[in-house]
C-alpha cells in the first residue's frame, strides 16, 4: 500500500484540475438516486450492486465523509458518505438509505467502493442530446466531477463523474487529513 | 525444439541408448535425422534416408528382431557420420550452419553469446526452468557443503552431479547455450569427483562453489532477460570455464581410465566385445555422451555398445527416484487460503446461529459440529500447504558462514539444527535478510580470531549455532556464537560519542541492548566489507517488526551472545485479542501484547496535566487512551475500571486503555481497500465471526500517533499555564 500511497501523492502534485480530454458526454443508462431531495445520476456501468444499509465499521483518523469499511463477501471495501462528501448536512440513516457499490478505474488504479445515498430511484435512458455540459460557476467552484446536466421531463439532474468524485486527489486528501479529525 | 539441436553424433548416441520399444525416442531420432538430411549433401542423405526407413520398420511393423534393425540403423548412422566428416572437410562453411551441439566441447572463447532468448523459447517454460534451476542450485550448494565436511560422501556427489546434469539438459532444450556449455564443464568436473579421481576439498571445493555462484548468475541473467533485458554473459564465465576445463586437460591422459567412461569400458571388456587396450586408447574424455567416442574410434560397434550403455543407464535410474510434488502458482494458493478463510467465517456464522444453538434441533447441531471438524482440518491443511522448511535459508547461511570465515581467516563450526522447522512460504524470503545480518554480525563482532581465542582459553575454532524451533505458535530462530559477547563499556562509550545517551548512570542491561538496535550504531572500530557500517541491527529489528515478530538478545561477556528472532508462523493469519472500546471492537495482535492489567489508582499518575503514566513493576510506562486517540464515544474513561494492555518492548513500550478483552480470535488480515490507503495505527481489516469487519491495530503506529498528538498539546498546555 505504501507504494500506491506515494504514487497517488506524486500524481496529485502534477496538476490539480486538468480536464480529462477523452471525457465525452455520451448518452446511455444512468442509475439515479436522491440526496437531500436533489436527483443525481451515475453511469450504470460503474455500478456493481446496490444494497441496503448495513453495519459499517468506522475507521479512526479518517475524514468524516469516510463512513468506514464493510464486508462485501469477504472483501473489505471502504464506504463514503456522499452527503458529507458534498458538504450536505448529515442525516440519520433511514429504511431507504442505500449503499451503491461502484467500481472505479481511474488512471489505471482499480478499486471498489461503496457510496451511501439517501435513496435509489431508478435507471434512466438519457440521450446524448439531453445532456448539457456542466455549468460554470466561476473559477473558484469545481465542476470537474460533473459529467453534465441531464434534462429529463423538464427536470435537471446532475450526472456525476464518480471516478472524479472519489478521485485519487480526494484519497490523497484523506491521507493528509488523517489524524486531524481525532480531537 | 531440442530435436533441431541434435547432431548426427547425438543421434548415434541416442540410437545406442534406445530400447526398441521406446517409440517416442525413435520418433525423436527420426525427426532429427530428417532435419539433418534436409541440410546435408547427397552423400550424407543416402544412409540417413535408409536409417529413417529402418526406424519406420521398427515402429510400424513390429519386426521379430528389432534389436537387429537398431544395429543396422547404428551402422547406417556411422556411415552418415563418415560421409558428413568428408563433406565437412570439403565444405567448411557447413559447420556454421550446424547448430551448436551440447556435446561438443568448444574452447571457451568460442562459446556463443545469444543476446536474447531464442524466439521459440516459451516464456512459461523458461519460467519453470528458472524456478527448477534455482531449486537445483540450492540442493547443489547443500551437497557441496556436505562434501566439504565429508569428501567421501558419494550421495552428495551424486546430488551435485544430477543437479548440474539436469540444468544442462534443460538449458540445452531451451537453447540457452551458454548455460548448457558451462554446466557441461561443471558436470565433467563433478564426474571426476564422483569417480574419486579428485577430491572435493581445498581448491577444488572453491572451484565448485564458484561454479554454483556462476550458475546462479547465469540463471539470473535468464530471469532478467524475461523482462526484456539483453543477455550478457557475466564476467569471469570464460575464465571459470577455462579453469574447469584446464583441470580436466591437465591430467586427462594419465587418468582417463578413471573417468565416467571407464565403467562403460569395463562392461564392454567383460562382455568380450572389445580388447581393453584398444578401448583404453580412445581418448575423447571430454565427450559427454558416453559411448560415443568408443564407437567413433571403432573399438566396438554401435550395437555392442548399446546394451552395455543400457545397463549403465539402468544403474543410474535407480539412483534418481525423487519424491513426487507439484508446482502450484502462489496466486492460486493464496486464493485457496483466502476462500478457506471465508469458509471458516461462513461456517462460524452458521454455527453461531440461534436456531442451531437453541437445542431444539439436536440433529442439526450434530451436523454443524461435524462440519466444524472438517472445516478446521481443512484450514490446518491449507496452512500446511503454504509452509516450507527453513532448510533453504539455513543452507544460504551455511554458505555465507563458509565464505566469511575464509575471508576473515577465522575458524568456525557452523551447527544448524531444526532446519525442518516450517514457516510460511511468504515469510521465508523476508526473514532471510535479517538472519544474514545477524550471522554477519556474529562473525564480525562476536567470534574472535583463533589467536585471541587461544589466549582466552577457548578452542581455536568458534562455534556458531543456528537453532530453529516452534514455540507457542511462533517460529523462533536463535543465532548464538561463543565469541566476545556484548561489550558493555564499548557500547556505552560509542553511545555517548553518538549522543544517544549522556552518561552510563543508571543504565540497565536491557537499555544497553536497546542501544545496539539504534540506527547508525556500531562498535566496530574499522569498517570492513562484512559489517561495521552501522546499518545492521536497526534494520534487523525493523524487518522483524514488520513481520510482526521481535528480536531478543542474551549476552554474557567473554562467553558469547545469542540473538533470537521470534516470528509468527504466517502473515496471512493474525492471532489476536479482540478488545472492546466503546461500541467499537478492535483486534490487537497477540505477538505485541506483553500483558494486561487493571491498575490501582496509586499506580497511575499524570505528568504536566496531560501525559499519563502507570507504574508497573518499578517501571514507568506511558498510558494512551485508545478512545481518545480514535475519538470513540461511550468508552470507559477511568483506567481503574477499564483495562491496560501493555504492548511493545523497549522504548516503544506503552499501555493502551481499553474497556475490556472480549476474547481471542484468529483472523485473516485484509487490506482496507485502495480507497482508504494507509491509516495510521491500523494494519488492516479482518472479517470477524459475525461477518462484520474488525480493524487490526498496529501497536507501533498507535504509539507514534499518540506521541505525535500529545506532544504539541503538552507543549501548548505548558505554554498556557506556566505555573503548572
Amino acid at each position: 500500500m505504501d507504494n500506491q500511497t506515494s504514487a497517488t501523492l506524486a500524481k496529485t502534485g502534477q496538476g490539480n484540475q486538468e480536464i480529462n480530454p477523452d471525457r465525452t458526454l455520451k448518452g446511455g443508462k444512468f442509475l439515479t438516486f436522491l440526496m437531500d431531495k436533489e436527483k443525481y445520476g451515475l453511469e450504470i456501468l460503474k455500478v456493481r450492486e446496490i444494497m441496503g444499509m448495513m453495519d459499517v465499521t468506522s475507521v479512526p483518523t479518517t475524514p468524516a465523509f469516510i463512513r468506514g469499511v464493510i464486508n462485501l463477501r469477504g472483501k473489505v471495501i471502504p464506504v463514503v458518505d456522499l452527503r458529507l462528501k458534498f458538504g450536505i448536512e448529515a442525516k440519520e440513516d433511514t429504511q431507504r438509505t442505500c449503499i451503491i457499490v461502484v467500481h472505479l478505474a481511474h488512471t489505471g488504479q482499480e478499486m471498489t467502493m461503496g457510496i451511501i445515498v439517501d435513496e435509489v430511484s431508478d435507471v434512466l435512458d438519457i440521450d446524448q442530446n439531453q445532456i448539457e455540459p456542466p455549468p460554470s460557476f466561476g473559477p473558484n467552484i469545481r465542476t470537474d466531477f460533473i459529467l453534465g446536466m441531464g434534462k429529463v421531463d423538464q427536470k435537471v439532474m446532475t450526472l456525476l463523474d464518480i471516478d472524479r468524485v472519489l478521485s485519487e486527489q480526494e484519497i490523497a486528501l484523506v491521507e493528509s487529513s488523517a489524524g486531524k479529525k481525532g480531537h | 525444439m531440442s530435436q533441431e539441436k541434435l547432431t548426427l553424433n547425438d543421434i548415434a548416441a541416442l540410437i545406442v541408448l534406445i530400447e526398441p520399444t521406446d517409440i517416442a525416442d525413435l520418433g525423436r531420432a527420426r525427426r532429427a535425422l530428417n532435419i539433418i538430411a534436409e541440410s546435408s549433401p547427397a552423400s550424407v542423405q543416402g544412409p540417413i534416408t535408409k536409417a529413417v526407413k529402418k526406424i519406420d520398420q521398427i515402429t510400424r511393423r513390429k519386426p521379430s528382431d528389432p534389436s537387429g534393425l537398431l544395429a543396422d540403423i547404428g551402422v547406417l548412422i556411422e556411415k552418415a557420420i563418415d560421409a558428413m566428416e568428408e563433406s565437412a572437410e570439403e565444405e567448411t562453411s557447413f559447420s556454421s550452419s550446424k547448430p551448436c551441439s551440447v556435446s561438443t566441447v568448444r574452447p571457451s572463447a568460442e562459446v556463443e553469446r545469444s543476446n536474447s532468448l531464442s524466439p521459440e523459447a516459451d516464456p512459461t517454460l523458461v519460467g519453470d526452468f528458472i524456478a527448477e534451476s534455482l531449486d537445483l542450485i540450492a540442493s547443489f550448494e547443500a551437497a557441496l557443503l556436505e562434501l566439504e565436511s565429508d569428501p567421501e560422501n558419494s550421495e552428495a556427489v551424486n546430488t551435485a552431479f544430477r543437479a548440474v546434469h539436469t540444468i544442462k539438459g534443460t538449458s540445452a532444450f531451451l537453447g540457452l547455450d551458454f548455460i548448457s556449455a558451462f554446466s557441461h564443464q561443471a558436470e565433467s568436473f563433478f564426474s571426476r569427483i564422483r569417480d574419486k579421481e579428485i577430491r572435493c576439498i581445498g581448491g577444488y571445493a572453491d572451484l565448485a562453489f564458484r561454479s554454483a555462484d556462476m550458475l546462479k548468475d547465469l540463471i539470473r541473467i535468464v530471469q532478467n532477460s524475461l523482462g526484456g533485458e539483453p543477455m550478457v554473459t557475466p564476467k569471469g564465465l570464460d575464465h571459470l570455464m577455462a579453469l574447469l576445463a584446464k583441470l580436466e586437460a591437465g591430467d586427462v591422459s594419465a587418468e582417463v581410465g578413471e573417468t565416467q567412461e571407464m565403467r562403460l569400458r569395463d562392461i564392454l571388456v567383460t562382455q568380450g566385445s572389445a580388447h581393453r587396450e584398444e578401448i583404453e586408447m580412445s581418448s575423447a574424455a571430454q565427450d559427454d555422451q558416453p559411448g560415443q567416442s568408443i564407437v567413433s574410434d571403432r573399438n566396438a560397434s554401435l550395437p555392442e555398445v548399446g546394451p552395455a550403455l543400457g545397463k549403465q543407464r539402468r544403474m543410474y535410474a535407480t539412483e534418481t527416484a525423487a519424491e513426487s510434488s507439484v508446482r502450484v502458482h502462489t496466486d492460486r494458493l493464496d486464493r485457496l487460503i483466502e476462500m478457506v478463510g471465508e469458509l471458516v467465517i461462513g461456517h462460524s456464522m452458521v454455527a453461531q446461529d440461534e436456531m442451531v444453538n437453541s437445542g431444539d434441533y439436536p440433529e442439526l447441531q450434530r451436523k454443524v459440529n461435524h462440519t466444524d471438524k472438517i472445516v478446521r482440518q481443512m484450514q490446518d491443511l491449507c496452512m500446511s500447504i503454504r509452509m516450507v522448511p527453513l532448510k533453504a535459508t539455513v543452507l544460504k547461511i551455511a554458505r555465507l558462514v563458509r565464505d566469511l570465515a575464509r575471508r576473515r581467516e577465522i575458524m568456525i563450526n557452523f551447527i544448524p539444527s531444526g532446519e525442518d522447522t516450517e514457516i510460511d512460504r511468504n515469510m521465508v524470503d523476508l526473514i532471510n535478510d535479517p538472519l544474514v545480518h545477524l550471522v554477519r554480525n556474529a562473525m564480525d563482532h562476536g567470534i574472535e580470531p583463533p589467536e585471541e581465542r587461544e589466549r582466552n582459553g577457548k578452542p581455536r575454532s568458534g562455534t556458531l549455532l543456528l537453532k530453529a524451533y516452534h514455540s507457542g505458535g511462533n517460529v523462533v530462530v536463535e543465532i548464538s556464537d561463543d565469541g566476545r559477547g556484548l561489550d558493555r563499556n564499548k557500547i556505552i562509550q560509542k553511545a555517548i560519542e553518538k549522543g544517544l545517551i549522556d552518561s552510563d548512570k543508571g543504565i540497565s542491561e536491557s537499555e544497553i541492548i536497546d542501544l545496539i538496535f539504534q540506527p547508525g550504531f556500531s562498535t566496530a572500530d574499522t569498517v570492513t566489507d562484512i559489517s561495521g557500517r552501522g546499518v545492521g541491527l536497526d534494520v534487523v529489528k525493523k524487518a522483524v517488526e514488520t513481520l510482526r515478530g521481535r528480536v531478543d538478545v542474551a549476552s554474557e561477556p567473554g562467553k558469547g551472545c545469542t540473538f533470537s528472532v521470534r516470528l509468527p508462523l504466517t502473515m496471512a493469519i493474525t492471532d489476536g485479542m479482540l478488545v472492546k472500546v466503546g461500541n467499537q471492537r478492535y483486534i490487537l495482535p497477540t505477538v505485541n501484547i506483553d500483558m494486561s492489567l487493571r491498575p490501582d489508582a496509586e499506580a497511575l499518575s499524570t505528568v504536566a496535566g496531560r501525559g499519563e503514566i502507570v507504574m508497573f513493576k518499578g517501571k514507568v510506562i506511558p498510558v494512551f487512551r485508545l478512545h481518545r486517540l480514535f475519538n470513540i464515544k461511550g468508552a470507559v474513561e477511568d483506567p481503574t475500571r477499564g483495562l491496560l494492555v501493555i504492548i511493545g518492548d523497549g522504548n516503544q513500550r506503552c499501555a493502551l486503555l481499553v474497556d475490556e478483552l472480549v476474547g481471542q480470535e484468529q483472523v485473516v488480515t485484509k487490506s482496507l481497500g485502495d480507497g482508504i490507503g494507509k491509516v495510521q495505527g491500523i494494519i488492516g481489516g479482518a472479517i470477524l465471526g459475525d461477518g462484520r469487519v474488525g480493524l487490526i491495530l498496529d501497536p507501533q503506529g498507535i504509539a507514534t500517533l499518540a506521541r505525535q498528538t500529545s506532544n504539541p498539546e503538552r507543549a501548548t498546555e505548558v505554554a498556557c499555564r506556566p505555573g503548572t
